[in-house]
């Protein structure tokens, strides 16, 4: 009997005790895994000869052993499912049948880096530049004159010419000129760069 | 062999184009875009080489249409070298874009631009040891002076791919790039691109977009910041390394007053008022020695030849298409143009730009739009070519409607030859009032109708510079000699075509039907309809076919001072002269162009409709 539905059978009970089912009777595993009565009856005889389920009466428990195994599965479906539901933007459903398949063939590193790596992009809070708080302070609230190091550029895809000019998040410039209107002349790396308020006013600075 | 010359805007490329090529140039529009890439071509011991002049470019990786065209330039393998020209007195930020450029591995040789300016202000570079580092030949210039010049191609020629230029990128981002690489097949430069969004293989994008969210969460910037960060970091390295000594900057007291809020607006003001007077008196004196010498050396003489009457119309209305093209270009655009290019090269016009920024944001328009809107005043058809200037296309096309609004020095011609001369100067004055207003309204509309974002305006200050009269005189040629390939053209055939319509006897048809509607809308008599339809031609012949047709040079005789006022008020209005028509495609495309003729003939039309309603 392949080693996949011994492992579909044992992550199914874990799921099962999951909800609160911890004696299922084979009719009810099968029906969690969509098949036959009868293609659930080898696999699990395979299982209790080597000590990972019991079969007792009607119903099937998982000893600790086989619940390890089966959580590991349950775990890695899982992890490999919202990677793909959520980073790659496959609809659930695929998700979770592509998850069946290669659940078996991740191996625990892989699989534990890659919830690592959805841990990062899920857990830390997503900061966008935009909008700035209010009353953070951008470069048209400081006289002419000042030292100031930018602290964030926040701009709705406009980024790359401010990029390209160096005015960048850590980089320090110089105020040289302000008109009415809140327009900034400022130089950075030797240049003089004139901006528009609608520019200015989203770029947060600090006094060096 | 074909050389790519590539820079920042503002390092004197174009002036190494023309000194490297001579007069041997040629415009050429690049496919798909409105942007000219200019090419030239030299020869260099039996070779032809082929010199392409790219836009000036800050990056690589941006979206304006200059960058993406360079851009895909530099990936269809468009030249087998590039020359790569630097301002040597900004080095640290034009080594930015060479960063770039050097991930496309095409042989570079750098070209270090105004080493008299660098060294004017204390910047030693030790040129040895940046070719050491960069591992590129490196030719120092001074341009302006014509110096090292003749170096420049036998060192693009000798240049071999590779370079020691490699920006070590951000440890996540390399990682990126290495799994996109793999992953993907792709190029180095590919998943770079790939990781700013770049290029148009969707698997490689769409990896790449997933990778660089990750990136963007642990350093809290976009990829694009990161890389530009990299890069940057690269070139103060650099400099670092090989610039030696550095005083402290130079003054800059002269800037101080040209931006200032008060000093400056008044500089500025007064300036374009300088420039305005100067051209219109100078333009209309040349102007006037140039119709009268070309009447009497050639129209006098061809109509004394006697030829038989459609070879007299036909030659005629070629005569008098050259007479009305030269008439514009040489008075009027050259002398325009001198003083802009004066503005431009002592960088006088960036201050411009920046002072009028707040003032144009009304009219949907940033700074930068003042320039085609000054020019709008000499002729409209240079005003027209510099609204290339303007960064998005949404400005182009609310730039093109008010710049064809303001009026060139031939409408000049008309207000001051019929409403001056005949009803008073305060009738003159208020033309301008009307169009002014009409700008006004148009743009404060236009800017809430036009698609696309207002971006805000990010403009570089060039540094003050003393204008060169040399460079001056030919930037100006080169531009007298645009607006004669594209208005004499269709100047000749439009000329000719309304030549051969008034042989056939079709304007006497056409005052027939159109007198009643001249009469009745306009309060005009029908002749003067067939007067304004000439204007179309060079908008000051409305004035001219209209005192022929009335018989008499004393137009006060024939027509009252309302229709003198509608007269010129429509000729200044309605539909723009051909050339402008021309240069509307050109620029904007065929849409844009056959709007602003509708808008400008409805706002004609019903201007005229209104005054007559209301004067009468």
């Amino acid at each position: 009997m392949e080693a996949s539905s011994q492992e579909d059978v044992l992550e199914a009970l874990c799921v099962l005790a999951e909800n609160g089912n911890a004696r299922p009777t084979m009719a009810e595993i099968a029906v969690h895994l969509s098949r036959e009565e009868s293609a659930v009856r080898a696999p699990l005889n395979t299982l209790a000869r080597s000590g990972e389920v019991v079969i007792e009466g009607g119903s099937v428990v998982l000893t600790p052993r086989g619940e390890e195994i089966g959580c590991r599965i349950m775990r890695k479906h899982r992890i490999l499912q919202s990677f793909f539901a959520e980073m790659l933007g496959m609809k659930p459903e695929e998700a979770s049948r592509e998850a069946c398949v290669l659940e078996h063939g991740i191996s625990d590193e892989a699989a534990d880096r890659l919830n690592t790596y959805l841990g990062r992009a899920a857990g830390l809070p997503c900061v966008p530049a935009c909008p700035l708080p209010a009353g953070t302070p951008v470069l048209s609230d400081f006289p002419e004159g000042t030292l100031l190091k930018v602290t964030r550029v926040c701009c709705r895809d406009g980024c790359q010419r401010l990029s390209d000019l160096g005015i960048l998040p850590g980089v320090e410039v110089a105020l040289v000129r302000r008109i009415p209107g809140r327009g900034v002349v400022i130089r950075v790396k030797g240049c003089d760069i004139a901006l528009s308020q609608e520019i200015a006013r989203f770029i947060a600075v600090e006094h060096v | 062999m074909r050389i790519g010359l590539i820079g920042n805007p503002n390092v004197g490329k174009s002036l190494i184009f023309h000194q490297l090529t001579g007069i041997g140039v040629a415009v050429s529009n690049y496919p798909g875009t409105t942007v000219d890439l200019k090419r030239g071509s030299l020869c260099l011991e039996r070779e032809r080489m082929e010199i392409v002049d790219l836009p000036g470019v800050y990056s690589l990786d941006g979206q304006s249409s200059e960058e993406q065209m360079v851009r895909t330039f530099l990936q269809e393998g468009g030249s087998d070298a590039l020359v790569a020209v630097l301002d040597a007195a900004h080095l640290e930020r034009n080594l930015y874009l060479i960063a770039q450029v050097a991930e496309y591995g095409v042989p570079l040789v750098l070209v270090l631009n105004m080493m008299d300016e660098a060294e004017a202000s204390g910047i030693e570079i030790d040129i040895a040891g940046l070719s050491q580092i960069l591992g590129v030949e490196i030719v120092p210039v001074t341009a302006i002076q014509g110096k090292n010049i003749g170096k420049i191609i036998p060192a693009a020629i000798s240049a071999r791919p590779g370079t020691r230029i490699e920006v070590h990128y951000d440890h996540h981002v390399e990682a990126a790039v290495r799994s996109l690489q793999s992953m993907h097949h792709s190029t180095r430069l590919e998943a770079l691109q790939a990781l700013q969004g770049i290029g148009n293989r969707n698997e490689l994008l769409e990896s790449a977009e997933v990778l660089g969210r990750e990136i963007e969460r642990i350093h809290l910037m976009s990829v694009s910041q990161i890389i530009a960060g990299n890069r940057h970091h690269f070139a103060h390295r650099v400099t670092a390394a090989i610039i030696h000594e550095k005083l402290s900057p130079r003054q800059r007291d002269l800037d101080r007053l040209l931006t200032s809020r008060v000093w400056g607006v008044l500089i500025l003001a007064g300036t374009l008022i300088a420039i305005l007077a100067l051209v219109f008196l100078v333009g209309s004196a040349m102007e006037g020695l140039l119709v009268r010498a070309f009447d009497a050396a050639l129209v006098t003489p061809f109509r004394e030849l006697a030829l038989p009457p459609i070879a007299t119309q036909l030659g005629l209305s070629f005569l008098l298409a050259l007479q009305a093209g030269l008439g514009i270009a040489l008075p009027f655009i050259f002398t325009f143009y001198l003083a802009v290019s004066i503005l431009e090269d002592s960088g006088y016009l960036t201050r411009a730009a920046f002072l009028a920024d707040r003032a144009m944001h009304r009219v949907g328009m940033h700074g930068q739009g003042i320039i085609p809107m000054v020019l709008g005043f000499g002729c409209t058809v240079p005003a027209i070519m510099s609204i290339r200037l303007l960064g998005s296309r949404r400005e182009r096309t609310i730039a093109a409607f008010l710049v064809t609004l303001v009026p060139c020095s031939a409408r000049t011609v008309v207000i001051a030859g019929m409403l001056a001369a005949f009803v008073g100067i305060g009738a003159a004055l208020s033309v301008y009032l009307v169009v002014f207003i009409l700008v006004i309204v148009t743009g404060l509309f236009l800017s809430r109708v036009t698609p696309g974002e207002q971006l805000g305006m990010i403009m570089e200050l060039t540094p003050l510079r003393r204008p060169q009269l040399s460079n001056v005189l030919a930037k100006s040629w080169y531009r007298v000699r645009d607006f004669l390939v594209v208005a004499m053209p269709l100047l000749v055939g439009s000329s000719i075509v309304l030549g051969l319509l008034q042989w056939a006897g079709f304007f006497t048809l056409f005052q027939e039907f159109i007198g009643p509607y001249s009469t009745t809308i306009l309060g005009l008599p029908g002749y003067a309809t067939t007067a304004l339809i000439f204007g179309i031609l060079r908008k000051e012949m409305a004035l001219e076919t209209l005192v022929i047709l009335a018989g008499t040079a004393d137009l006060a005789t024939v027509m009252t001072p309302v229709q003198l006022y509608i007269f010129a008020l429509v000729a200044v209005l309605f539909i723009p002269c051909v050339s402008t028509i021309g240069v509307l495609y050109r620029e904007v495309g065929a849409r844009i162009a056959v709007l602003v003729c509708l808008y400008t003939l409805s706002l004609g039309v019903i201007i005229g409709w209104l005054i007559n309603i209301i004067m009468t």
